[in-house]
């Protein structure tokens, strides 16, 4: 393995105008992401693009809009994680020294094809009902037996999410509010809120991987991706514990392994806050925190911006909405701020180590599709 | 009325039924809906056809308040464990005010119209809904 960096991230301010194709949104993130690494988009020679609802041919539609096709493009899709995929292919192929530059695009035009929740009725659990916010409501039903976390401690997450993203020039969903906020909410599955749920939105992130001799040569802000995790849900079988993601730690085991480091070294981490209960799962299957251990955390501000193991500086997907093919590169894009000190607002006191936790779909039988766990250092 | 699905359950004339399950006889596991190897042994020729008719335990539920236009809303749904067969199975409930479901309570099997509004197409499909207090 060769090292291996994010030389140019960039993302749209992500939104729900469904008139914005996705080449647009694309075409714009690719264009800021290769110009901060100072690359010609000529010299680009293979591209990863993660989508889900755009149909076929999203990598392509992006890059003849940004003005340049002929290389290797290839599409992905790995439901809410798809981006994320994209953008480990890419560091692989650079990685592995099969390529000195690569680039890894997301996009997500959600709105104009989605209404309400995702849910895929060709799956048998799917057809009877249990959409996304029907699955994470029964997982948090099972936490809160388990471990007596309370509605409002899972209100402060979307209060702490949501003013993180307050602080982020590209969250739209950014709000001062209290957990009465949440709380008074209409209901979506009990015990979750409006409040407590991510929002369908649309946007682009694009990043520009390098190895060592690419990045010395062209200077700028590199930052090192030190680890690259992606495993699919087990066959649950016979009883899978739903206060614990098996698969997120699963994932993050073998990107401490990858990284040489332990939870206990990461500074920060965004993770996949699809729901606030999701925060709370996903945060204790990287051990980051110990199991059951969130509703302290939660009350202590451990997770806040000036706390013990910040999550979601972004905003998160609470925070910022949810364009599922984009959000992935969303996150590495919060890394390499915050690592690279440009955080702004937001910005973390001495972050060094950065983890962005990305997952998606849940087909019946499976915890999740996807899970990916990246590891980020500051250079 | 048609099932949601061929070959998930099967109803009596008195309205009763069960789901239908396989179990390998190698490994001792069992399968819903019915798989075609088992996924220990990874083969199907000691895979036997078996039924499930509980009670089993609900592990853990929700009321959707928001759903898919078809979808009468709000409605109720579980998980429920059959301990002994080591199945988990997802399900609509009914029989019961929310408030009154409890994590851990017996379940019981019913046979029902899908809570869908009226789309021409009618469908049944297996339910649990409380154990009665004997």
């Amino acid at each position: 393995m060769y090292k291996a960096y994010v030389l140019g991230i960039a993302m749209t301010k992500f939104h729900r105008d469904p008139s914005i194709p996705v080449e647009e949104m694309g075409a714009q993130a690719v264009w800021e992401a290769v110009e901060e690494a100072g690359i010609d988009l000529k010299d680009i020679p293979e591209v990863y693009c993660g989508n889900v609802f755009g149909g076929a041919g999203v990598g392509q539609k992006v890059m003849a809009e940004a003005g340049v096709t002929g290389m290797a493009i290839t599409n992905i899709e790995n439901c809410c994680s798809s981006a994320s995929n994209a953008f480990r292919e890419a560091y692989f192929a650079v990685a592995l020294g099969r390529l000195e530059v690569c680039l890894a695009v997301g996009v997500e035009n959600l709105t104009s094809v989605l209404k309400g929740p995702i849910v895929d009725e060709a799956d048998l659990e799917g057809a009877l009902g249990n959409n996304f916010a029907a699955i994470y409501a029964q997982r948090a039903r099972r936490y809160m037996w388990t471990y007596g976390l309370k509605p409002e401690q899972l209100a402060k997450i979307a209060v702490n999410n949501k003013r993180n993203a307050y602080y982020n020039e590209k969250a739209s969903y950014g709000e001062l509010i209290d957990i009465d906020t949440v709380l008074n909410s209409p209901m979506v599955a009990d015990p979750l809120h409006l409040y407590d749920s991510n929002i369908n939105a649309n946007g682009a992130a694009a990043a520009v991987i390098v190895n060592e001799r690419t990045a010395k040569r062209l200077g700028g802000k590199p930052v090192e991706i030190v680890a690259s995790s992606l495993k699919s849900g087990k066959l649950i079988y016979p009883f899978i514990d739903m206060a614990f993601e098996e698969v997120t730690h699963r994932a993050a085991q073998d990107a401490y392994n990858q990284a040489g480091c332990g939870p206990e070294e990461i500074d920060f981490a965004e993770v996949h806050d699809c729901f606030t209960i999701a925060e709370v799962l996903r945060v204790e299957g990287l051990g980051l925190c110990e199991r059951g251990g969130m509703a302290k955390w939660i009350e202590e501000g451990t997770i806040a911006l000036t706390g013990k193991k910040p999550i979601n500086p972004s905003g998160g997907l609470l925070g910022k909405g949810h364009p599922i093919g984009a959000t992935g590169i969303a996150q590495i894009y919060e890394l390499c701020k915050q690592l690279r000190g440009d955080a702004g607002k937001r910005q973390i006191t001495g972050a060094r180590l950065g983890l962005a936790m990305n997952r998606g779909g849940a087909i019946a039988g499976l915890e999740a599709n996807a899970c990916t766990v990246h590891i980020m250092r500051k250079f | 009325m048609e099932p949601l699905r061929e070959g998930l359950f099967e109803v009596k004339e008195n309205g009763s039924g069960y789901l239908l399950i396989n179990h390998c006889e190698r490994c001792g596991l069992n399968f819903f809906p019915r798989r075609r190897k088992c996924i220990q042994c990874l083969k199907g020729d000691q895979l036997r056809d078996s039924t499930l008719s509980g009670p089993g335990k609900l592990y853990t539920y929700t009321v959707v308040h928001r759903s898919l236009p078809d979808f009468k809303i709000p409605y109720m749904v579980g998980y429920i464990d059959f301990e002994q067969e080591g199945l988990r199975v997802f399900s609509q409930l009914t029989g019961c005010q929310p408030e009154e479901l409890q994590v851990g309570m017996a379940m019981e099997m019913v046979f029902e119209e899908m809570d869908m509004k009226e789309t021409g197409k009618r469908k049944l499909i297996y339910k649990f809904k409380p154990c009665k207090v004997k």
